[in-house]
């Protein structure tokens, strides 16, 4: 049987998201990494409906030692792509909360994302978090986005969505 | 039509520099689309992507929308041109389908068209009756590409009805796809998926192409996410952390004498690739379950022949670029002077571990798709050239590095990988189709 969804949990939850949204819109990815389980992912599929990162190709498919590349490459001096600064901004809305097992939650929201770097960018689309708790602490397990535009033309992403 | 004559585009094309105009310039891209592209083989499609009759996709070639479709008998796979017969009205914008019974319902009039492109049905056709008008003309059906040809599995068309056969026209370079086929145990590949990413360069088609072979550029342009991996493994020492992204990221970083090394081939028609013995995928880890696979496939010897081929990017002019060692071809799409999409696709290698498809699937994303980390700063180097081209801040974009100092050996060119014969040898066709001569410049 799924466990209720408490108003506590549900606080817990909204409180994670909302810092994961802040930390992204900061640039801030030490703590947003922070914020997955050791062996969490973030993951951008191709295809709409696409049931695996392991079958075919994914926008961004990122464990933490990739999350730790993608970090320590924002802003590298040496980059010449940096030579523009990544600005963004993302709207979440359309929280929703179900439980999954007595640990785990799925939470589902819609995106609206800017992501400024020489052109502005917007992004729409739909994210599903599985989340969990670790003590007193809620992690991330895993992160997916389907991007609205994700089999169409697409500029460089410099940024998780 | 084009007020360029011959005498003016040989102009812009000297044997040590180019002419901005060949980025910059709209009507030069108007004749590239109609002398290059109109002309040689372009790559289609996969025929793993329409396996029954019917199956299509929705492709263009040069600026021409076509559909690649599984003919009801089966076997052939045709490319039609996308357009109704009527009004010239695209049939389908769906990138990827099935037609039922092999139709093509034109959405506007419900003009019917049979996989092979012919005319079945026209609406009420009362109306065309006694009026002079000919349903057997195939102007009035969806006309196929003027010649189409399957290499291995890979589909090619030509808007031309003149010019080389298909496997004249690939030459050496049809040895690369030979390798990718050759690299699965049971001999066969497919493409993953559905759709391949698509990724938007604001700038002219030629860049993606000259980058691939230009050896002097990984080292600083990819500085940075070199020693972004490094920094991880550094993290990380006596762990595999970060190892599987450091094989595909690190040679990126390699020195000038490890490109130089890898050498460079040129062959006719722009062709051309990097490696041969070496490259840098030669120093991926051989996974085990892998090796015992195509060992009891083909014996330890031809096994060994396949897997130490290793070419890095074999360009087939000027339509897509092939990498045998991890199963990905890239397909360029011209879009506007200042526009291109590189698809990239991946292949399953039928019969091998999953760990094999893990692999390039992991390059594939740190390497192919619009958010990797190294291709925003290709992509930043590609539209400083542009943006200075079409400014005028330069006129001429200098390939001297190791002129005249490449080797003829009967059709091919080789130099050292730093050479730039690589953009040399693509310039050397560019100029042939342009005026005219087809690219037989090398034959």
């Amino acid at each position: 049987m799924r466990p209720d969804v408490t108003p506590e949990i549900e606080v817990a939850i909204n409180a994670l998201i909302r810092r994961e949204t802040a930390c992204l819109n900061d640039g801030d990815l030490d703590a947003w990494m922070a914020l997955f389980t050791d062996d969490g992912y973030y993951w951008m599929p191709l295809e709409a409906d696409q049931q695996s990162p392991d079958e075919h190709d994914s926008l961004i498919y990122d464990n933490r030692p990739l999350m730790e590349i993608r970090r320590n490459n924002l802003g590298h001096p040496l980059s010449p792509s940096m030579d523009f600064p990544v600005r963004s901004v993302r709207i979440l809305a359309d929280l929703a909360i179900d439980a999954a097992t007595a640990n785990e939650y799925v939470v589902r929201t819609s995106v609206i994302a800017m992501i400024n770097h020489k052109r502005q960018d917007v992004y729409g689309g739909r994210v599903t978090y599985r989340v969990c708790r670790l003590g007193d602490d809620w992690r991330i397990q895993c992160k997916r986005v389907d991007l609205l535009n994700a089999d169409s033309p697409l500029d460089t992403i410099m940024m998780y969505i | 039509m084009s007020g360029l004559a011959t005498e003016d585009l040989k102009r812009l094309v000297e044997s040590a520099r180019v002419y901005r105009d060949v980025y910059a310039s709209p009507e030069v891209f108007e004749l590239e689309m109609a002398r290059i592209w109109g002309h040689a083989w372009l790559y289609v499609g996969h025929q793993s992507q329409v396996p029954e009759p019917g199956d299509f996709i929705t492709t263009t070639l040069g600026l021409k929308p076509v559909i690649m479709v599984r003919h009801t008998d089966g076997e052939t796979i045709h490319v039609l041109h996308n357009r109704c017969g009527h009004r010239g009205a695209i049939v389908c914008y769906q990138r990827h389908g099935h037609a039922k019974s092999g139709l093509f319902r034109c959405p506007y009039h419900g003009w019917i068209f049979r996989s092979d492109g012919s005319l079945r049905t026209l609406p009420s056709p009362g109306g065309y009756k006694d009026v002079g008008f000919d349903a057997d003309d195939p102007a009035f059906g969806m006309p196929p590409a003027a010649r189409v040809a399957m290499y291995r599995g890979f589909v090619f068309a030509s808007l031309s009805a003149e010019g080389p056969d298909l496997p004249n026209f690939l030459g050496e370079a049809a040895d690369t796809i030979d390798n990718m086929v050759d690299r699965s145990p049971v001999g066969e590949i497919e493409v993953t998926g559905k759709v391949g990413h698509r990724f938007l360069h604001r700038n002219n088609w030629k860049f993606f192409i000259e980058n691939l072979h230009d050896a002097m550029h990984p080292m600083v342009a990819h500085a940075a996410t070199g020693d972004a991996v490094k920094q991880v493994l550094d993290a990380y020492p006596d762990s595999d952390v970060g190892r599987p992204e450091a094989e595909v990221i690190a040679p990126f970083g390699g020195s000038y004498d490890f490109f130089d090394e890898m050498g460079f081939v040129g062959l006719p028609r722009g062709h051309g690739y990097m490696g041969g013995s070496k490259s840098i995928f030669s120093h991926y880890q051989m996974y085990p379950d892998y090796l015992a696979a195509m060992e009891e496939a083909y014996g330890t010897a031809r096994t060994q022949e396949i897997l130490s081929y290793n070419k890095h990017n074999t360009l087939v002019y000027p339509s897509c670029t092939v990498r045998d060692g991890i199963q990905s071809i890239r397909v360029v799409k011209p879009v506007s002077v200042n526009e291109t999409v590189i698809e990239s696709w991946t292949f399953r290698l039928k019969g091998a571990p999953q760990s094999m498809l893990d692999r390039t699937l992991r390059y594939s994303r740190l390497i192919n798709s619009p958010a990797s980390c190294v291709g925003p700063d290709d992509m930043s180097c590609y539209d400083r050239i542009q943006e200075a081209a079409a400014a005028g801040t330069i006129d001429w974009i200098d390939l001297h590095r190791h002129l005249g100092r490449e080797v003829r050996d009967g059709e091919r060119l080789t130099a050292i990988g730093t050479s730039d014969l690589a953009l040399r040898n693509q310039y050397l066709a560019w100029l042939d189709y342009m005026t005219d001569g087809a690219a037989g410049h090398a034959a």
